[in-house]
């Protein structure tokens, strides 16, 4: 394991760790599991500990003066994590309307992979995906499981806003706008599901790191009705 | 009980130290633009650390105070006036009901602080009172009531003197970023000696670099970013993160700035002109 991982003291008062292997739910189980061990064993020095797909941020409530002494504590850390499978979660349904009124970008993403529309939406409603964290935005998870073929670069020049319950495509991702934002994502689709409730302070996110998801594609007037009925959106 | 906002002025809001306890989901630290003036700023009111100010963004400001307390201005220069009566950054000044507050502008630097003793009163989500959209309101608007509780005992003595050669640096300490070593020999050189000015886009999630540099980084499986994370986008422009940035980014992350070169970026105006020193914050390795 210590050969593949980078331990790098990203600002006064924090590190990346950094693992350098094949993104998978295995690296995320694993990286779930270091984070709580370096909560058990350095929560008094620390402030939080976010993960991605493959790096744990460790931000530190003081100035870090000895890297070296971190640096040992965390490879132990890191031999002591068990690799054991991710456990079962149940495959929550997101329900996504495809047309084109929503899925803004969807003739630019067929054009740069060559599918059809129908066959992105396909191959976008196939997989469950796991989902790895929350970031860029207050709930926003970002999703692995993706098929390799809907591969699509992000837009060079960002949108300067993108509607809330928006679906895209960067690189080999796919994601969830929560919120309305400017952002830089191929835009497919929208789901009428709200993912992030701020007066929820213990549980603001509706998917947390681990879970497992299918989009299920719906029509226009599906939308509109769970859009005004979000109590009927079953997960 | 409270100051009354006659005229809020531009991107005014609620700020203290920042959260932490929202990054797991998704919610940027924010916090004050300039943590050293408004550290100072509290300070001089003997204030708890985390006690909330209240930052505007250069101008236009009308405040009515309904209580007593007492009150400090941070800034690094500007035109300010109590009841028509002028007075300056870093006084004490000692508040009764009625008392009327006009900032015109900031003569120097983009973001100042109204301190009043013991901080303002707020809901705290994720146990901060800094703004944030979706998470609190985004900025103070005309009309709207800020709570305080009402202080009518004595305060401080000599104020201390602020260190304005802080400041004036135009060579703003920066460490590598994750992605550092990935680029050019030419791009390395260009940053490391080569003169940067600021852009107009200048907010609280982000200051844009004017200069542009050509980019052939691929981009990078999305990691963790932190405020005073530069990323380097495939446009060629570079972003440096500030208080609101997101928690997480897809650029490369070729430049971090350290915690006392983000508040001198962050009171550096449009056009300003500096340049990258690359300190060693992380030159070992394993």
């Amino acid at each position: 394991m210590s050969e593949s991982v980078r331990i790098f003291q990203l600002s006064e008062r924090s590190i990346l760790i950094e693992f350098n292997r094949d993104i998978n739910k295995s690296l995320l189980y694993f990286l779930l599991n270091l984070k709580e061990n370096i909560f058990l064993n350095k929560g008094e020095q620390i402030l939080q500990v976010t993960n991605t797909y493959n790096s744990l941020l460790v931000i530190y409530k003081s100035t870090i003066n000895n890297l070296y002494s971190e640096k040992d504590n965390f490879l132990e850390l890191i031999s002591d994590v068990s690799t054991t499978d991710m456990p079962k979660t149940p495959t929550r349904k997101i329900p996504v309307c495809y047309e084109l009124d929503f899925g803004l970008d969807l003739e630019e993403v067929s054009k740069k992979t060559g599918l059809s529309i129908s066959e992105i939406i396909k191959r976008h409603t196939r997989p469950i995906y796991t989902v790895y964290f929350i970031g860029f935005l207050p709930g926003f998870p970002y999703l692995g499981g993706m098929d390799s073929s809907l591969f699509c670069r992000r837009k060079s020049n960002p949108r300067s806003k993108i509607n809330s319950g928006s679906v895209g495509i960067a690189g080999y991702q796919t994601g969830i706008y929560p919120s309305s934002s400017p952002g830089g994502w191929q835009i497919i689709g929208r789901t009428p599901l709200s993912l992030f409730d701020s007066h929820k302070t213990d549980t603001p996110c509706v998917l947390s790191p681990g879970d497992s998801l299918q989009f299920e594609s719906i029509s226009k007037e599906e939308f509109d009705d769970l859009q005004s009925h979000p109590s009927d959106i079953k997960l | 009980m409270s100051i009354y906002i006659h005229k809020a002025g531009l991107y005014s809001s609620l700020q203290d130290k920042g959260r932490f306890a929202g990054m797991p989901y998704g919610v940027p630290i924010s916090g004050a633009m300039d943590q050293n003036l408004y550290h100072f700023t509290n300070h001089i009111l003997e204030n708890p650390p985390n006690s909330s100010s209240m930052e505007f963004y250069q101008q236009g400001l009308e405040l009515e105070f309904t209580s007593p307390t007492f009150m400090c201005i941070g800034a690094l220069g500007g035109d300010f006036k109590l009841n028509d009566k002028a007075v300056e950054p870093f006084e004490i000044l000692k508040i009764k009901k009625g008392d009327y507050l006009k900032i015109k502008q900031l003569t120097k630097g983009n973001w100042g602080y109204i301190a009043v003793k013991g901080g303002f009163e707020s809901e705290g989500p994720f146990n901060s009172q800094s703004f944030y959209e979706p998470i609190t309101k985004r900025q103070f608007e005309n009309d709207d009531v800020l709570i305080y509780r009402a202080f009518d005992g004595v305060s401080g003595g000599e104020s201390p003197v602020l260190d304005m050669s802080y400041y004036t640096s135009t060579e703003l300490e920066v460490s590598e970023g994750p992605e550092f070593y990935k680029l050019s020999q030419t791009l390395d050189y260009q940053l490391k000696h080569a003169e940067f000015s600021l852009s107009t886009s200048l907010n609280r999630m982000a200051y844009q670099i004017q200069e542009r540099l050509a980019n052939d980084l691929e981009e990078i499986i999305t990691g963790p970013v932190l405020p005073g994370t530069i990323q380097f986008t495939p446009a060629g422009k570079m972003i440096v993160l500030m208080r609101d940035a997101q928690v997480t980014g897809g650029y490369p992350r070729i430049l971090q700035f350290s915690e006392k070169s983000i508040n001198q970026l962050s009171q550096m105006r449009v056009k300003s002109k500096f340049t990258f020193k690359l300190t060693g914050i992380n030159s070992e390795k394993i």
